[in-house]
């Protein structure tokens, strides 16, 4: 077993065997899930909200009120994701029989939501040619009933409005429902088969949802991976046990098995992170329409193809093997994380200039100035991810893994001077001590 | 280069910028000796070390380990650092199987060994321990056997004895014998003449990051001028007027008025010349005391006086 293994796992093992490690490894995905799942249950324990009416405008839209909360009726076991718990139409309680004013119905309102006979009373009243609604609620489900209704309501207005103006029924339904044919195509987007419009939506716009989380769990990986190894080489020489692992390995063979025992505890997260992605994804897929599942997972593995999967993780690659060797050649002059703030604070900064760009480039993924960026080594890792989304020329995809190539090499090699030089010496950590080190050997 | 060095020096030199931290220093180390490699604080120790050990690259010279160069090398020397450290977190047992591990050894035999050296040691409860719940000088146990449980050729010791109790150091000799005894070599750097004294055949000693002397215990001794102690009623003139005396120094009040004088020897001067005049000269000398020469002395006079 070569000494760059053994100190990869050992590496390896002093983070995932502790407890923190699984706390907080479990941590991103619970609250990912929670986010998702805690609404949809919440939805799904919605109770069905009982609604009366009372039609006072005259205009004699009782039943049409009726059948708006008929349409709202609850699904039972077709009862979607997200949908709410429904409306039932219960009978006009008997203390509004007989009622004529809005006056005297809502002086009635506290006792008749009192009785439970009701959640919801709907009021129409005419308020000079425009129909109002006045809808009481017991406080738990103030506006819900607005909220689902409102549209409706309106149209209940624009009917009573073409009546007035002697317009036929039917022609000022066919003129509400009336709508503009609007389509967005692209070459690619026309040449594909017609999809439901969630998976065409997911088409056109997957890709670059794709790209940009890949940006950012980039992101977040490399900076999270270079500040575990930061800390995990600041404990070694604090405790001076670098000065026995050079006696026994070289400052190349301990670097190395470092970064590759932080690589090592970032595939197991990811492997989980992924795992629970494909099991949250499959629920998603259980719970869409079949048709549409089929087509969002069409979408997926065309997203996804071989060729995208092995330049997200070379760049991945490149991105922790430049910020990893740097972080980690920074910790070897270290004895406590105050040390290496003033180093780590200036690169932390530049490592959030490409996070930036992220809400612009997601609408405009092709924009000159975000090329450009993507072409300076150290944002590649953060915006080539991005960029993938769209169809980029084989040579500005070869030149950036080459920059990121020769970057990379670069630090490896200032990397391994800096950590021979600042686990033997006593010496402080500045810039003027990182960079004189490409002067000399140590 | 003699075939029977573990360890040779050619013209050695380390300067980390303007300030030169070895200077072109040579010495060898024989199979199966004990060799004291001494200096005051600041004299090259330390930095000849990490050059001996592959940690870092000298200025100027050469470094032959066990007819050698190179990191393979490493997996046949074992190395005590000056500043010592273990992982906190990881039992006494995992920390040297790990530690052996990166001197080649699988990690059944370096289990096996470890236990066997840890009770050894006194430390059988301890094997399954944390670092951080034993002692000091019980972590220091452990990482002497993470030293030592490879079986190295070549044991090099940076400040073995620092933080030590007695007792501890009385042990750290009989563990460095031991060595020697199976056919190890032993490098030891220390400021401490006397464990220098008591273990090693060789020594080499070092002052500004220059050899001072390189060579056998007795050789070393031989350096320093012997002394000669007088008690009587004598003046300091009477005494001056011996032959042999290079040096003469009031020690303190003898008894009954008498005064005690520290009197150094020219080189190769013998003290019994110098009584045999007092006495044919009538002194009244009521006590005296010959003096050999100890290694402190020797490291005093070779160092020109540097502070140890």
């Amino acid at each position: 077993m070569s000494k760059t293994f053994l100190i990869a796992r050992r590496e390896y093992l002093a983070f995932v065997r502790t407890v923190g490690f699984w706390l907080s490894l479990f941590t991103l995905p619970t609250i990912f899930a929670a986010s998702i799942f805690i609404p949809m249950m919440m939805r799904q324990s919605e109770p069905v909200q009982t609604v009366a009416v009372l039609d006072l405008s005259g205009d004699n839209i009782r039943s049409d009120m009726e059948s708006l909360i008929r349409a709202r009726a609850p699904k039972g076991k077709d009862r979607g994701m997200f949908d709410s718990g429904g409306l039932k139409l219960v009978a006009t309680p008997p203390e509004l029989n007989g009622v004529t004013s809005l006056a005297e119905a809502e002086a009635k309102m506290p006792q008749v939501l009192a009785s439970g006979r009701a959640d919801t009373v709907m009021i129409a009243t005419d308020n000079g040619g425009k129909l109002d609604f006045r809808i009481w609620s017991v406080s738990a489900r103030k506006g819900s009933v607005q909220d689902m209704l409102q549209w409706d309501l309106h149209g209940l207005q624009y009917y009573k409005l073409a009546r007035m103006n002697g317009i036929d029924p039917k022609l000022a339904h066919d003129m509400r429902e009336s709508r503009a044919g609007l389509v967005s195509l692209t070459p690619q987007s026309a040449a594909e088969p017609k999809r439901d419009g969630f998976a065409e939506g997911f088409r056109d716009n997957g890709g670059k949802f794709i790209g940009i989380a890949f940006s950012y769990i980039t992101w977040i990986s490399i900076f999270s991976s270079s500040m575990i190894l930061l800390g995990s080489v600041i404990e070694e020489k604090s405790s001076k046990v670098l000065e026995v692992l050079l006696s026994s390995a070289s400052a190349e063979s301990i670097l190395l098995g470092k970064v590759l025992g932080v690589a090592g505890v970032m595939l197991t997260v990811a492997a989980l992170w992924a795992a629970t992605a494909t099991t949250l994804s499959y629920y998603g897929f259980s719970v869409m329409p079949p048709e549409t599942a089929k087509e969002v997972q069409a979408v997926l593995t065309g997203l996804f193809s071989p060729a995208h999967i092995a330049l997200l993780l070379a760049y991945f690659c490149g991105g922790y093997l430049m910020f990893g060797v740097f972080f980690a050649a920074v910790g070897a002059f270290c004895e406590t994380q105050k040390d290496a703030q003033a180093i780590i604070g200036p690169v932390t900064i530049v490592l959030m200039i490409p996070m930036m760009t992220m809400q612009v480039a997601f609408t405009s993924p092709d924009l000159p100035m975000l090329k450009y960026m993507s072409w300076f080594p150290l944002f590649t890792p953060f915006l080539m991810p991005l960029r993938l989304s769209q169809p980029l020329p084989w040579w500005e995809i070869a030149a950036t893994l080459a920059g990121m190539g020769v970057v990379g090499l670069f630090m490896i090699n200032m990397g391994r001077r800096a950590f021979r030089h600042g686990a033997l010496s006593g010496a402080k950590l500045s810039w003027g001590n990182l960079l004189g080190l490409g002067k000399r050997e140590v | 280069m003699s075939s029977d060095a573990a360890l040779v020096l050619e013209g050695v030199s380390k300067a980390y910028g303007d300030f030169h931290a070895v200077r072109d220093l040579s010495f060898s180390v024989r199979k199966g000796s004990i060799c004291g490699f001494l200096g005051p604080n600041g004299a090259g120790k330390t930095s000849s070390v990490r050059m001996i050990l592959g940690m870092s690259a000298p200025t100027a010279g050469k470094i032959t380990v066990l007819g050698g160069s190179g990191e393979k090398m490493l997996d046949r020397i074992g190395f005590l650092p000056e500043e010592r450290g273990l992982y906190r977190k990881m039992t006494a047992i995992d920390v040297i199987v790990f530690l052996a591990g990166l001197k080649g050894v699988k990690a059944s035999v370096a289990r096996r060994r470890g236990k066997d050296m840890l009770t050894q040691h006194g430390l059988g409860d301890a094997i399954n321990k944390k670092i951080s719940a034993l002692s000091k000088g019980m972590s220091q146990k452990v990482q002497l056997i993470s030293c030592l449980v490879h079986e190295p050729e070549l044991v090099i010791l940076d400040e073995p004895f620092s933080g030590l109790d007695p007792v501890n150091q009385q042990s750290l000799e009989d563990v460095i014998r031991d060595i020697a005894k199976r056919g190890g070599t032993v490098l030891f750097s220390t400021h401490v003449m006397a464990h220098a004294e008591r273990l090693c055949q060789d020594v080499v000693m070092l002052s500004k990051g220059r050899k001072v002397f390189d060579g056998t215990l007795k050789q070393a001794r031989a350096a320093a001028p012997r002394s000669l102690e007088l008690e009587g009623h004598v003046t300091e003139a009477d005494v001056r007027a011996l032959p042999g005396i290079k040096h003469v120094e009031a020690a303190g009040p003898g008894e009954a008025g008498a005064t005690l004088w520290h009197c150094e020897l020219e080189p190769g001067a013998s003290p019994h010349a110098a009584l045999k005049a007092a006495f044919q000269k009538g002194l009244d000398i009521t006590r005296f005391e010959a003096r050999e020469p100890s290694l402190h002395d020797a490291f005093i006079v070779l160092t020109g006086g540097s502070h140890v």
